[in-house]
């Protein structure tokens, strides 16, 4: 039995010393002394010799600890500062012995850990066999002694795993128990025996992730034509700079040789940094790319990245700080649909709450869908979208759309978040002061007969929060934002600039049920409200909706089918999406469902019911659609 | 339902009726005192694992997933029991997924739970009311994982074992509560280590629904899995757990069992 470690534990008013063995002791007996006061620990096993040694410890109570050989045992002293005795116990765990010593008299102002005596053997994580018969010389062991399987366990008696070893002092309580040690990582992990090189180096800390798919849509109405057949290649490198700072980037690249999401895909903000875009049918984007620093108790997120708040499902309530590409309407994921931003976040979590602090200088616009394209809007689902021109002004001109400064301080976005977690219960408040993702058509009176359209993205105040409450089976969830100065089209045509300013809730509630080990429901309620909206407003102040997800999981999740219902009050509009998709494997997974759009056209969803005249090519109306992507991941 | 209920309720009855003796075992502790025992062994008061999951079907298919688990013990502090975070590494689809889970020092309340998923990245808190849920798709479900109160259940010492000159205790753990998932459990218990390398449990209808075997380890002086299969006797499925890399006693802070973990990923 051989002595590896000596190791100090200060926290508050408790002491643990804790004594690391070769092997478990057969017995332990401790008994104070005074005048010195000092705690004494044989410890009784196949002793092999060690010299006597005092090893001092930094700490207010316990002085040093020192060691002595005996024909059968160790004897360990712990010489204490004070002359009065703390609370102690003794106890053994397997080849450990631990001492807890408990005082008010003299506390730490912090946890502090000291390992008072580290033989060379302690950093194998192996325990070494027993020392045989004739090795008590005290001389060092051969490497090969000293990794061999792990101890037995101490042929104790089964009803006393432990021996406790002063019955009359206080055990450690499970609600007193000292903290960890702060173990060093000198302590903890085995000695690498050789350098890496540099390619195992690399390959440590970069991992690489992606996949390919192909996602292919088939309208169900005529023209029964693919409306897409895109063939993507996503690839994200995380790569691990030190301990505390990691990069990301995520690229992708697709190739739809149907492609008919887009008629004019110059009109993407491109630039040589993060998209390209070659012929009609090629594009590649860099989507994110970021730097991680990690702290205790903070990080910060730098780069091109996407923000996410909220809680709901299948529209956007607080999740606006991103962007958003709608040539595929909402139908795509949004993590594919939101328009990654250069901004700056940083985190801070101080007990069960977290500070979020957002800073983006980097503008882009929401993306429509092109004019003559499969899902160009056909009526305006956002209120601040150009109208056409009213009867009375027979000429029209449309000025260029202005929008914020990139990089400039004055135009940048700011956002701030607070999180709590409760017992049962989340809450979050958000603040946002952001610019709109879409232009405000303001209108400009040129002559009698004309005027002129002047767009431009204008700033809003953005507060809200959010909340969920789960209870049993059940999650309540809700999120809510109150927009300040929102801009909206006036369908007045004597109105100055044809722009009025007013309040505007949008707001979700929402019910999460866990039915069994296979299915999961959640329904919600939408509603969007303009505040003191005069009827010369275009588009509903009021505005409803619904929806319902059911989710389901069988063949211990392999098999995944799920629905999604939105529905609009207003206009009775329908949006379902079946889906099913299956894992073959880890890597390879396929999934077939459709989009069915129903009801009426002046609705979101109805819009892209109703047939339509065919402007051109492309715009066909009736855009029900079903779908297969077939997905292949991979890890280097 | 109702005749599952009365079934359940049978096997309830039969499987509560007293000791015929008081002492279960003459010369061996209370199945009570074992169970006491087994709880009170030492499980460090943290904990960093990591683990490799294999699921296979009845057909022989596998899939794997690796994860990264922080564990640390609250002891009552603040209500709760334990915490534990849940880093998934591999494969792609579900890499960066986590999983944070706060275990009530009652046990009749839920769990709070929150998952990370970096298809929607956003945190989500979950309804932990459901135990039965399989956590992973694996035979594991969340009752499994939690901590379980002696209290919850009456035991008894049903016999002595030796296996290759070790001693074992048999243990029948049966609930207290009714129509609880499982109608019982059989325990093998080391009577040297109170290690338990074998749990047979029985589901509503005292059927043999899973076995549970464990390889154990000893790190740090403290008794740990080194394997776990369990495999369900009614599907054919089975999940194997390899563990590696397991240290106790790393004094955890406690910012790695928040929300800013759950999205930023493994600490």
């Amino acid at each position: 039995m051989r002595l590896h470690k000596v190791h100090l534990t200060a926290d508050g008013s408790q002491r643990q010393v804790v004594l690391q063995f070769s092997q478990a002791p057969n017995a332990i007996h401790a008994f104070p002394l005074s005048t010195p006061t000092r705690l004494v620990i044989d410890v009784i096993g196949p002793v092999l010799s060690l010299p006597s040694a005092a090893y001092p410890a930094k700490d207010t109570l316990l002085r040093r600890v020192r060691v002595g050989t005996h024909p059968q045992h160790l004897r360990f002293v712990l010489d204490l500062k004070g002359e009065k005795l703390p609370a102690f116990s003794v106890e053994q765990q397997g080849s450990r012995v631990r001492a807890v010593l408990q005082t008010p008299d003299r506390p730490t102002p912090e946890v502090r850990a000291q390992i008072l005596f580290e033989s060379p053997e302690a950093n194998s994580f192996a325990q070494p066999t027993p020392p045989p018969a004739d090795s008590g010389s005290g001389s060092p062991r051969s490497a090969q002694q000293v990794t061999a399987a792990p101890a037995p366990p101490s042929p104790l008696a089964p009803s006393a795993p432990r021996t406790e070893a002063a019955s009359a002092a206080p055990r450690s309580t499970p609600a007193s128990r000292p903290s960890p040690a702060r173990a060093t990582p000198s302590a903890r992990r085995p000695e690498r025996e050789t350098q890496p090189g540099l390619f195992e180096t690399l390959r440590d800390r970069l991992d690489v992730t992606g996949y390919v798919k192909n996602e292919t849509a088939l309208r169900l109405y005529s023209p029964h034509q693919f409306s897409k057949s895109q063939n993507w290649l996503q690839a994200e490198i995380e790569f691990e700079l030190t301990d505390w700072a990691e990069l990301t980037i995520l690229g992708r690249s697709m190739f739809d040789p149907v492609n008919h999401l887009e008629t004019n895909i110059e009109d993407f903000h491109t630039s040589p940094i993060d998209r390209l875009e070659a012929g009609d049918s090629f594009q590649a984007e860099l989507r994110e790319l970021y730097l991680d620093v990690l702290y205790e108790d903070f990080d910060i997120r730098l780069g091109r990245q996407q923000i996410v708040w909220g809680e709901s499902i299948g529209l956007r309530i607080l999740d606006v700080i991103n962007p958003q590409d709608f040539r595929e309407f909402i139908l795509n994921d949004f993590i594919d649909a939101r328009i990654p931003l250069w901004s700056l976040r940083v985190d801070y979590t101080l007990s069960d709450w977290t500070f979020e602090g957002l800073w983006l200088p980097d503008f882009e616009a929401s993306r429509p869908a092109d004019q003559g394209s499969e899902f160009q809007f056909r009526n305006l689902p956002l209120p601040a979208l150009p109208i056409q021109p009213p009867p009375p002004f027979p000429s029209v001109q449309v000025g260029s759309v202005r929008q914020p400064e990139d990089w400039r301080l004055g135009d940048s976005e700011v956002g701030f978040r607070v999180t709590r977690f409760l017992r049962n219960m989340d809450l979050s408040l958000n603040y946002l002061y952001a610019w709109g993702d879409f232009p405000v058509p303001f209108r400009r009176v040129l002559g009698p007969n004309t005027f002129r359209f002047e767009p431009r993205h204008e700033r809003f105040h953005l507060i809200g929060g959010s909340f969920n409450y789960a209870f049993d089976v059940f999650v309540i969830r809700g999120e809510g934002g109150l927009r300040l100065g929102e801009h909206f089209v006036s369908g007045d045509p004597h109105d100055r600039d044809g722009v009025r300013q007013r309040e505007f809730l949008s707001y979700v509630l929402g019910l999460d049920w866990t039915v069994n080990d296979n299915l999961m429901a959640n329904v919600q309620f939408f509603q969007n409200v303009i505040f003191n909206a005069p009827g010369a407003l275009v588009g509903e102040s009021v505005e409803n909706a619904v929806s319902l997800f059911l989710m389901s999981d069988f063949i211990n999740e392999t098999l995944y089918p799920q629905l999604l219902v939105l529905y609009g009050i207003n206009f009775g509009d329908l949006l379902i999406r079946p889906q099913v998709r299956y894992d073959f494997s880890d890597y390879v997974s396929a999934t077939i469902g459709a989009d069915f759009f129903i009801g009426s056209r002046s609705g979101l969803f109805g819009q892209f019911a109703a047939p339509v005249r065919t402007h051109d090519r492309y715009w066909t109306g009736r855009n029900s659609r079903i779908f297969l992507e077939v997905k292949r991941s991979f890890a280097l | 339902m109702k005749i599952v209920w009365i079934i359940g309720l049978g096997v309830w009855v039969l499987s509560a009726a007293p000791p015929a003796s008081a002492q279960e075992v003459p010369g061996e502790p209370s199945g009570r005192e074992i169970a006491v025992m087994v709880d009170e062994r030492e499980d460090g008061d943290d904990q960093i694992s990591e683990a490799v999951w294999t699921l296979t079907n009845s057909k022989g298919k596998t899939r794997k997933r690796d994860t990264l688990r922080y564990w640390k013990d609250y002891e009552g502090r603040d209500g709760l029991s334990s915490k534990s975070f849940v880093y998934f590494e591999s494969p792609p689809d579900v890499k960066d997924t986590t999983f944070l889970n706060w275990s009530q020092e009652d046990a009749e309340a839920d769990d709070d739970q929150w998952i990370y998923l970096p298809a929607l990245r956003k945190v989500r808190r979950i309804a932990s009311g459901d135990k039965e849920n399989s956590f992973m798709g694996s035979d594991i479900i969340y009752d499994d994982m939690a901590d379980r109160e002696v209290e919850e259940d009456t035991h008894k010492l049903l016999r002595v074992e030796q296996n290759n000159g070790t001693k074992f205790y048999v243990l029948e753990s049966v609930p207290i509560k009714e129509n609880y998932i499982y109608s019982k459990k059989l325990r093998w218990i080391n009577a040297e280590n109170l290690t338990e390398p074998r749990i047979e449990f029985y589901d509503r209808k005292g059927r043999l629904l899973k076995i549970w075997t464990t390889e154990w380890t000893q790190i740090d002086g403290i008794w740990n899995w080194k394997r776990t299969v369990v495999e369900n006797q009614l599907t054919g499925h089975k999940t194997e757990l390899e563990f590696s890399n397991v240290r106790f006693n790393q004094g955890l802070k406690e910012s790695i069992f928040t929300e800013r973990s759950l999205r930023k990923g493994a600490p």
